[in-house]
């Protein structure tokens, strides 16, 4: 097959916050690494179906989700999975970010219906817009925007921060909360 | 609708936490296998 440089290169660009969101997706690198290789040997073995000037990024977020959903949490439904076990291997960088809340932070993630945690990854951490979400997922902008608002406030509960007052001084939030006070938090 | 400011909260977490895997460096099996396939496309 004769290969466009370009989108090769696009590619490779694409696929570290690809894995990101697999295994965001997943909750477990092992998981997720499998599912990026097969997204890759798909996207591949597809690429004169993809279209030059769209989205390539999009592209290959739609395949990995649509092959996530269809094959591997079937399978893992099958074999998994003590809870507890599970949560275990949540946090994989405890060097990185020992904070406890991350870890907290983790599980209430991993707690979200899937269709929440995906609308509320694409838009708030892989960089979509509302409009590229709703057609990686295959559903209306107006879906996407409600899964995102629900998925805050599911994650907002569970890790009992539903007012400014539960949130409490912490370093790398600190900044932009008296940037907001100062504005007077007005939006 | 949340607080703006708890909104910003889970914001940054989130992006935290997402931003710590894609920081990593592709492990070696998904860059062993991209290599494959290039040797493939180019015979």
């Amino acid at each position: 097959m004769k290969l466009n440089p370009q989108v090769t290169d696009e590619m490779l660009k694409s696929l570290r916050s690809l894995r990101a969101f697999a295994v965001s997706l997943c909750g477990r690198t092992d998981v997720a690494d499998d599912l990026v290789q097969e997204t890759i040997v798909k996207a591949w073995s597809n690429l004169d179906k993809f279209e030059e000037g769209t989205n390539l990024q999009a592209w290959l977020f739609t395949i990995l989700r649509n092959h996530y959903y269809s094959e591997i949490r079937k399978r893992r439904r099958e074999i998994e999975d003590v809870e507890g076990r599970y949560s275990a291997t949540l946090a994989t960088h405890p060097e990185q970010y020992g904070h406890l809340d991350m870890a907290d932070f983790k599980a209430a993630m991993q707690k979200l219906p899937d269709d929440q945690r995906e609308a509320l990854i694409l838009v708030g951490a892989s960089g979509f817009s509302y409009e590229d979400a709703a057609k990686i997922c295959g559903v209306a902008i107006g879906t996407i925007k409600s899964r995102v608002n629900r998925a805050r406030t599911h994650l907002a509960k569970r890790l009992n921060i539903e007012s400014t007052a539960d949130i409490g001084p912490d370093p790398t939030s600190e900044a932009t909360f008296s940037a907001l006070r100062q504005s007077g938090g007005k939006e | 609708m949340l607080d703006r400011q708890v909104q910003v909260h889970i914001g940054r977490k989130l992006k935290a936490v997402y931003d710590e895997v894609a920081a990593e460096p592709l492990p070696k099996e998904i860059l062993d296998l991209l290599a494959k396939l290039e040797g493939r496309s180019s015979e």
